[in-house]
């Protein structure tokens, strides 16, 4: 087994900001005849030929000949609870340091984190953050607060059919588009209004020049000054605001294309209707689980609709109530146990199908429990048929890009987050940095 | 038409009989402890059986070539409920001395080509977990249902499933209090499949959830000389971690990938003291191919490869007294061969072939992406 050389010209508790790493003799799969990264800031500075001579205070990790990779990525970490509303985020602790560990042993080093699906319908905000030590700067944490809005379809309790759910979430999109516009009519309004304002009554009562108002999200800071003179019939009449409604607030961004609307949905025929609603309201669109969505793969490929894939094998047989059948006692074969449930059609090899077809896939763990283990599905997605290089693009550079962090996370490139792995022959982490710091190494045998 | 039909059957079993000689050869072949893992060469089965690892063939054998794959005997799994017609154990006797839960398999079921594809060529058909004594199974192989003839296991079970409110036991005391009495009574002459296992004729696979039942069937295994089988329940139990298991074959998983740390350490740890593991898929209840992840999570978790490997393939065969004819490529073993894109503990490997009794009873579709 394979040791690394790590040698330390600095102190390791050189303060947060004087981290300099550099890694030597590695293999660079993203960038073929390089074996040097130098990391300075937390992000990836330079990439060489050989061991770059860099003055000053320098930790060195000699990799012996492994492979560098960018840190895995989790692209579908479900947490526990949602209000709908809200974002998952809030629902993770940044330091739970068995999960940390974990998570590094295992190279992974970001997850999007994203609300149950409990409920059918909008579940509120994904989010991407990095799996940060405790010493990093904690505003690198979070890189995108909102990856997405997240919806479920079809895989919770709520309504009793499926075409009562998708006229509820049509419906819901509607009422949406209807709050958007009367927020963008009033904006219009208002930007009019103050236009007609006397300069001087603007000035006077001190609000904010009328060209900041209106924005595309419809959130103007504060109502229109109330024209202080009411007794002037002919001054022109400030326009009603709308009420405000949050959870309408992420679902405008959506329609607005700023965020993709992130479902999940199981079956071929939700596959089809997914794509239905994002045609009919100008959706970007991002699916999660799909586990037959390689029945529509052509229809997924032609909308340049995205995939995220969950655990490679299913908890069950059947795929559902994994709870019931948890401990394995015996297969309910009759009765209303999963007789009444009509079986997903999974193909082991799915994902290679998708791929075939030209769409994006990123795999995903499915639960944050499982998220230490996401390269280790992406294997299993690998071992039905995925090509290889597309299996590990699916946890780290492609998983990024379908995430909307894709400039920042997933490749070994300059200027890219110093979150990196190493790995020896048989795809075993050796070693795990974050934010150009080393948070793991495998203990020589 | 009788002709047709004879020549029909005349030519199936010429097929057949060529089918079982055929040597299979890769990029490495991994046979099973104790043998050298053969760069380059391969497997030569006759009439069902392997003869040889060999890197020249004879003249006029079949060769079937994989360049580059790694070739392992075929899995092993010692528990499994695969084509129960309905539940296998009969719950509402906490000791069903004589039940054979193969009388209730359907060896022609869809669940053991499922089985097959995951690269398991025996398996162990037993009960459930839900009686003390829930009577014996036995072996299949996976390709065609065949029962191995003389391999029987008795099943038990020392947890909270076997505690009824509508008969005794209801207490875990009573529970084992039962056992022990019934095994010290002695069965030198019982045919029953309590009698076979008391008198250490077969061995008994015994669920436990806790360590403590653990310990007490080993002190029974040792005072009785019992052929004990333990099967470790996959939920979390610290105290597993110190048992004393060198030598002990011990049934593991299956493990889920949100499988808790202590839980994915604990194969490494009684690796370490040099315990017989065996990992367990529970299929259909998991999809067969939980046995393999089981052993992949606890590669990743720190268990050696090779160990790892040996609880899928020989350990399980051991547990069972047939450690030359499953679970290895040795010399007069069955030809039962899992043909791998790679090591078959690095996740993203394919399995590209698997042969039973010399014949190839799967074979990967050329391409899964290009249709």
């Amino acid at each position: 087994m394979r040791t690394l050389l790590l040698s330390c010209f600095a102190a390791l508790l050189a303060p947060a900001s004087a981290q300099n790493l550099v890694i030597t003799n590695a293999t660079i799969p993203d960038a073929p005849g390089k074996s040097a990264v130098l990391v300075a800031g937390g992000k990836i500075v330079q990439l060489a030929e050989g061991p770059p001579r860099v003055p000053g205070r320098l930790v060195k990790l000699d990799a012996q000949g492994a492979t560098l990779v960018a840190g895995r990525i989790d692209a579908w970490a479900e947490v526990g609870g949602n209000s709908g509303l809200g974002t998952a985020l809030d629902a993770f602790d940044p330091y739970d340091r068995d999960f940390l560990r974990r998570a590094y042993s295992q190279g992974v080093t970001a997850l999007c984190l994203t609300p149950n699906h409990a409920r059918d319908g909008i579940n509120g905000l994904a989010a991407v953050i990095r799996l940060l030590p405790e010493a990093a700067k904690p505003e690198d944490r979070v890189v995108s607060d909102a990856s997405a809005l997240c919806a479920g379809l079809g895989v919770g309790e709520g309504a009793l059919t499926r075409a009562q759910r998708w006229g509820e979430l049509r419906e819901s999109f509607a009422e949406a588009k209807r709050y958007r516009e009367a927020w963008l009519d009033y904006e219009e309004e208002l930007a009019e209004y103050v236009e007609k304002l006397p300069a001087t009554a603007a000035v006077d009562s001190g609000t904010k020049p009328a060209a900041e108002a209106p924005k595309k999200r419809g959130k103007p800071e504060k109502k229109a000054a109330p024209a202080k003179d009411e007794t002037k019939k002919d001054e022109p009449k400030a326009p009603k605001q709308p009420p405000r409604d949050r959870g309408k607030d992420a679902m405008v961004r959506v329609l607005a294309r700023e965020i993709p609307l992130r479902l999940h949905v199981e079956r071929a025929a939700d596959v089809i209707n997914a794509l239905e609603l994002a045609e009919a309201f100008d959706l970007r669109l991002v699916l999660e689980g799909g586990r037959e969505a390689y029945l529509a793969a052509r229809e997924l490929a032609g909308a340049d609709v995205a995939v995220v894939l969950g655990p490679a094998i299913p908890a069950t047989v059947t795929g559902a109530q994994p709870d019931e059948y948890a401990r394995g006692e015996s297969a309910p074969r009759s009765g209303a146990g999963w007789q009444a449930l009509v079986p997903l059609r999974d193909a082991e090899d799915g994902a290679a199908r998708l791929d075939a077809a030209g769409v994006t896939l990123a795999v995903g763990s499915g639960s944050l429990d499982a998220s230490p283990q996401v390269a280790l599905n992406a294997g299993l997605y690998a071992a039905g048929g995925l090509a290889p290089e597309q299996a590990e693009a699916a946890v780290t550079r492609t998983a990024a890009e379908v995430l909307g962090v894709g400039a920042e996370l997933g490749r070994v490139a300059q200027g890219y987050r110093a979150d990196l792995v190493l790995l020896d022959a048989r795809g075993g982490v050796v070693a795990t940095v974050v934010d150009g710091r080393l948070v793991y190494r495998k203990d020589a045998p | 038409m009788t002709l047709r039909l004879l020549s029909a059957l005349v030519l199936g079993a010429a097929a057949l009989a060529g089918a079982q000689d055929v040597a299979v050869q890769g990029g490495l072949v991994l046979a099973g402890r104790g043998q050298e893992p053969l760069t380059g060469g391969g497997v030569v089965v006759r009439d069902g059986k392997v003869v040889t690892l060999s890197h020249e063939f004879p003249d006029g054998l079949r060769v079937d070539r994989y360049p580059g794959a790694v070739i392992t005997p075929g899995f092993v799994d010692l528990r499994t409920h695969l084509g129960g017609l309905g539940d296998l154990t009969e719950a509402a006797e906490a000791f069903a001395l004589d039940v054979d839960a193969l009388d209730a398999v359907d060896p022609k079921s869809r669940e053991f080509a499922q089985a097959l594809r995951a690269g398991i060529t025996s398996c162990a058909v037993v009960p459930g977990d839900a009686a003390v004594f829930a009577g014996r199974g036995g072996l299949l192989k996976t390709a065609g249902g065949a029962r191995l003839e003389g391999a029987a296991l008795a099943k038990l079970s020392l947890t909270a499933d076997v505690l009824r409110d509508d008969r005794a036991p209801t207490s875990a005391v009573m529970a084992y209090s039962e056992l022990r009495a019934r095994l010290e009574a002695g069965h030198q002459d019982g045919e029953d499949a309590f009698a076979a296992f008391a008198r250490g004729s077969i061995p008994g696979l015994c669920t436990v959830d806790d360590a403590g039942h653990a310990r007490r069937m080993l002190e029974l295994e040792q005072a009785l000389g019992l052929r004990l089988i333990l099967h470790l329940d996959p939920r979390p139990e610290p105290e597993f971690g110190r048992l004393k298991l060198a030598g002990q074959p011990v049934v593991l998983g299956p493990y889920d990938l949100d499988a808790d740390p202590l839980t994915l350490a604990l194969p490494q740890q009684l690796a370490a003291q040099r315990a017989e593991l065996c990992f367990t898929s529970a299929a259909p209840l998991r999809d067969p191919r939980a046995q393999r992840v089981s052993a992949l999570l606890a590669v990743g978790a720190g268990l050696d490869p090779d160990v790892a490997l040996d609880a899928l393939t020989g350990a399980p065969a051991r547990a069972l007294g047939l450690g030359d004819r499953i679970g290895t490529l040795a010399a007069g073993a069955d030809g039962d061969l899992a043909v791998w894109s790679a090591h078959p503990l690095e996740a993203g490997a394919r399995l590209l072939a698997v042969y039973v009794d010399g014949r190839r009873v799967y074979r990967r579709p050329a391409s899964g992406g290009a249709q």
